[in-house]
């Protein structure tokens, strides 16, 4: 399971480098930021390390892949890479849970685990695709109300966050 | 708790880039948080199919008392009284001193609503008390999405009483004993099987014990008499001060000593005596004396819970409390000793009339395998300090049993304490 995680977390940050071939000035500094971050990626798969500077790793990388999407790299590529990495990581997180289990049930869940990932993967893909490509003009009380609700679920999602690091 | 992570993670992010690409009004960072909606979702619906599982966790052991080293198989059998969960991780939390030897305590499948799983290992736990607290329980919904985590509880003890080794004979000569009849020689004249002496006739004295012999060359009558064989009062003292019970390897010193104790008076309560245990260290632990197979294990329960303790009251032997022990009857001393105040100690104890037996487990057998030559030295001075201890205490009239760790206690006993030993030496 550490192995899928690692290759998709490390194929993410391939998407995420071709991404800004549209935009040559972009290539070298997110390329390198992302094999950075897929070695730092690799690195903390292999030490075992806690789940935090997994997350960690994460929100750098989808931090990143906001800079290219809004610098103009290839929407796809980046969505892709952002679904890659998601799941790299869910994958990750799923491999510590099941460390202390058997091997033959392992591989039958990892079966499982490959299935969520091409389904919700796809599933994702295929709804940013939409969204991409069906033009849509929000209204602005329909925009402050989706920005409110976006509020409220961040500040809720940080308290959980924070509340279970206190207990 | 892994679930609330993963869906607090992907909310946070999904809702960061929407507020982002509301703010920016930029639909490529919209469309980034599809994804991550759909997965939250997922998540929450997995959550949702999950929750509350109606599961009944029970475990079983094979044993709840025995004895060190003695492998022990546990089963934990899980039911789901709900409805089915699509894959159930579930893992017995087994305490950290037990180590397992065999088998799994994990296991991972489906499992159906009425369907049972059972999880079989076997544990070698150490000496002491163990506490099986509860299973560990992990939900996947649908796709493997990981939902509830849950600790089922079903506590369960089991207690590992120290190993006793079969000791063969130990010849006591305590100079007090008890009224009743048991192995112990009393030094008094009656009913016995060794030879004692002879004294002249009373009325009333058996004929057949009549001395015909000393009848015939003086014409007086004298009868035979044997040694009586009585039970004894023996009170066991193990030391568990922490400064004399270093650290030398694993298991160290202590664990030695404690079989030893045990041995000794798992022995000693077989041949009919009236024993009693003082563990010296933490604070004046005392298993009140009494006989028997319930005294017996009174015993090896304390000793199953004796750890070795550092505290300044008990730094030496001086506060033995020798009010416990019955005058003039047999104790004996379990300690790898360490000074000269403990020599003095047991030299009062001796003096006061008390038989001493002092099974002293030598720690260095159990040192460095390969030292340096400052260890090598250091080892030197201290296997002699050591011999000079012990030969003064052999000199005030203990009986010192040097027992080399890589060697079964009853060798040393057999040669030192059996009255055929001592007659072959």
């Amino acid at each position: 399971m550490r192995q899928v995680a690692c290759v998709l977390f490390v194929l993410g940050s391939v998407a995420l480098s071709a991404a800004t071939l549209s935009t040559a000035s972009l290539v070298p500094p997110v390329t390198s930021c992302a094999a950075l971050l897929a070695g730092l990626w690799i690195v903390l798969l292999v030490r075992r390390t806690g789940v935090r500077s997994l997350t960690s790793t994460l929100v750098l990388f989808v931090a990143l892949s906001v800079i290219v999407a809004l610098a103009g790299g290839l929407p796809y590529l980046v969505v892709a890479a952002t679904i890659l990495a998601l799941f790299g990581w869910d994958t990750a997180l799923t491999a510590r849970a099941i460390d202390p289990f058997p091997p033959v049930d392992k591989r039958r869940l990892a079966r499982r685990q490959l299935l969520k990932v091409l389904s919700l993967g796809g599933g994702g893909f295929a709804l940013a695709a939409c969204a991409l490509e069906w033009r849509t003009r929000l209204r602005f009380s329909t925009t402050l109300g989706l920005g409110l609700a976006s509020l409220v679920v961040l500040g809720i999602g940080f308290r959980s966050l924070i509340g279970r690091r206190g207990e | 708790m892994r679930q609330r992570t993963r869906l607090s993670v992907g909310a946070l992010l999904t809702m960061a880039l929407v507020l982002t690409g509301l703010v920016l009004r930029r639909r490529e960072v919209l469309a980034l948080a599809l994804p991550l909606l759909v997965y939250t979702g997922a998540l929450a619906l997995a959550g949702l199919w999950t929750v509350g599982p109606r599961l009944v966790v029970s475990r079983r052991l094979e044993s709840h008392r025995l004895q060190e080293d003695t492998p022990l198989q546990v089963t934990l059998t899980i039911r789901n009284e709900g409805r089915s969960v699509p894959f159930l991780g579930c893992t017995d939390l087994v305490p950290a001193s037990v180590g397992v030897i065999d088998g799994q305590r994990s296991c991972l499948s489906p499992l159906a609503a009425g369907e049972t799983a059972s999880i079989s290992y076997a544990v070698r736990p150490a000496r002491g008390e163990h506490v099986f607290r509860c299973a560990s329980v992990i939900c996947f919904g649908p796709l493997a999405l990981p939902g509830s985590e849950l600790e089922l509880p079903c506590e369960d003890r089991v207690f590992v009483l120290p190993r006793v080794e079969n000791l063969e004979e130990i010849d006591i000569r305590p100079r007090q004993t008890r009224v009743y009849s048991g192995t112990v020689r009393a030094n008094l004249g009656g009913v016995g099987t060794d030879f004692f002496g002879c004294r002249d006739y009373a009325p009333g004295d058996d004929v057949r014990r009549i001395n015909w012999r000393v009848y015939a060359r003086r014409d007086t009558l004298v009868v035979n008499e044997h040694e009586q064989e009585r039970i004894a009062d023996v009170s066991v003292i193990l030391d568990a001060r922490e400064r004399a019970n270093l650290r030398l390897g694993e298991p160290g010193p202590f664990t030695y000593c404690v079989r030893a104790a045990a041995s000794l008076a798992v022995h000693f309560l077989a041949a009919g005596n009236h024993v009693g245990l003082l563990i010296y260290g933490d604070l004046l632990d005392w298993t009140y004396p009494g006989y028997g197979r319930t005294q017996r294990e009174r015993i090896l329960d304390a000793l199953a819970r004796a750890n070795p303790v550092d505290k300044v009251v008990f730094e030496d032997l001086r506060h033995i409390p020798t009010r416990l022990f019955p005058p003039r009857s047999q104790l004996v001393v379990v300690s790898p000793l360490c000074d000269q105040d403990d020599v003095e100690v047991l030299g009062t104890l001796r003096a006061r009339g008390y038989q001493i037996i002092l099974v002293s487990p030598n720690p260095f057998t159990l040192a460095l395998a390969t030292p340096t030559p400052e260890h090598a030295l250091a080892l030197r001075i201290l296997r002699l300090r050591r011999v000079l201890l012990l030969s003064t205490l052999a000199g005030i009239g203990v009986q010192v049993v040097d027992w080399d760790l890589n060697q079964p206690l009853a060798w040393p006993v057999a040669h030192l304490l059996s009255r055929h030993g001592r007659r072959g030496r």
